[in-house]
């Protein structure tokens, strides 16, 4: 079995967000900031600035005019947005080629990822639900602790094989195996990564939505939950287990979604969610 | 050799014999799968959802979503290169479900149902089906020998021979 500290020395080991990115998650974690600080910070890093105002023209994010300033950016779309956008382009930095113990290639965790953020906000929209701000980073982000947990699993993969073949849930075949599972992996990743509460939130609570407990949240782990068990339906990143998961009915009974909204709403993003992970990282990643 | 994905909600027919059509994890996809053996032209069909009267709109726009606009469309994609229907054999796979859903998995089986009819409709034989579980199945067809191959979960792998 696993102990914190095996995973804090897993996560010291990964390669981190770019400095730009980690000090803007510090601002904006502690909610005190400009538009000028956001600025000051993301500009001298040219890559990020590159990236981010590519991803800021993409259609997903349907400015008709072109954007060519991280000051426009900001003033266009605001400065929690802008910091969904850093974080968005610099997921590669973070995501091994392969995630070992789920062989799942770097591409199809990004497009997951990816489907899931078009999916939570579709659904927020749709179905008119008040949701936080950073929802689509909270989607994007949820399978974070993936990339600490798959190196404690992937020694056990003839154990995990044989689970899967039973067909045992992913989580409690890493629960079986390990003592814990990727979403109280994840939760733990970000605070370490100091990203702001909720997507922390998101990430210990996105396979176990009615166990939560915190009110304030539940709406955008409900949307999380259902948006990452619609992505694996379609076929937007599966990883060894398929589909040995959950969606909790509470949840979907909380959001009051109904099916033929679900599939036009599947049908409308298809084209965005590849579009943007064609952006965010190469396919052939 | 070229890899050519194929993805949700389009279809791929191909006569390179240097080529394969691959997919990514269906996931509760259906893809079906068509070779014409005298002439080796394959092809690959992920139609997504069954057609309702609400979404009857989108078809005109995007046919290859649904099923009963897709298959007749893919059909015609092969005798548009002179294929004799009574050649072309087909595989449907995936429809794979998640575990304790509300999103229930009967639509697989419907959809299953749905495509076999259309393809024999339009004078195409079903071979076989790889269908339901909650495996994640990939598939790709080698154009230049038919080989159609099934892997599980990015892991196992079985391999038909068209």
């Amino acid at each position: 079995m696993i102990q914190i500290e095996d995973i804090m020395s897993q996560v010291k080991e990964l390669p981190t967000f770019p400095a730009a990115v980690a000090r803007l998650s510090k601002i904006i974690s502690a909610d005190d900031f400009s538009a000028a600080d956001i600025e000051k910070i993301i500009r001298p890093d040219m890559t990020l600035t590159a990236n981010l105002l590519r991803l800021a023209n993409s259609a997903y994010f349907g400015f008709s005019r072109e954007i060519t300033s991280v000051r426009q950016t900001i003033s266009l779309m605001g400065i929690k947005r802008v910091f969904e956008l850093a974080v968005s382009c610099s997921m590669v930095n973070v995501i091994p080629k392969v995630i070992p113990g789920y062989r799942m290639r770097a591409y199809h965790f990004c497009l997951h990822g990816i489907a899931t953020a078009v999916y939570s906000e579709r659904l927020a929209d749709v179905f008119q639900v008040a949701v936080p701000d950073l929802l689509f980073t909270t989607g994007l982000l949820h399978d974070i602790g993936k990339l600490v947990l798959g190196n404690f699993l992937e020694p056990e993969q003839e154990a995990v094989l044989a689970q899967i073949n039973q067909g045992k849930a992913l989580l409690d075949i890493e629960r079986d195996l390990l003592g814990m599972d990727h979403s109280e992996v994840g939760s733990i990743m970000a605070q370490v990564w100091n990203l702001p509460p909720l997507i922390e939130v998101a990430a210990r609570w996105h396979h176990a939505p009615s166990e939560m407990g915190n009110s304030d949240y539940q709406t955008m782990v409900d949307l999380v939950h259902v948006a990452d068990g619609i992505a694996h339906l379609v076929g937007f990143g599966g990883d060894i287990a398929g589909l040995l998961r959950k969606v909790d009915p509470t949840a979907v009974e909380r959001l009051k979604i109904d099916r033929t909204t679900l599939q036009k709403i599947v049908l409308e993003t298809l084209d965005e969610v590849r579009d943007l992970a064609k952006l965010i990282i190469s396919p052939n990643y | 050799m070229k890899a050519l994905i194929v993805e949700p909600g389009s279809l791929l027919v191909g006569s390179n014999p240097k080529s394969t059509l691959m997919t990514q994890p269906l996931g509760g996809g259906i893809a079906v799968v068509a070779y014409h053996s005298p002439k080796k032209i394959g092809g690959i069909a992920l139609p997504l959802f069954l057609l309702s009267e609400k979404l009857k709109g989108l078809s005109v726009k995007k046919p290859t979503y649904f099923i009963e606009t897709c298959i007749p469309f893919f059909v015609e994609r092969f005798i548009a290169l002179e294929c004799q229907k009574k050649d072309i054999r087909a595989w449907i796979i995936g429809g794979a479900g998640l575990l304790d859903t509300p999103f229930k998995v009967e639509e697989a089986a419907k959809a299953q149902e749905t495509i076999a009819q259309i393809l024999q409709k339009n004078g195409v034989t079903v071979v076989a089906s790889d269908m339901g579980g909650h495996h994640s199945r990939s598939v790709s067809i080698d154009i230049a020998t038919g080989k159609i191959t099934i892997t599980l979960n990015a892991n196992q792998e079985k391999a038909i021979t068209a």
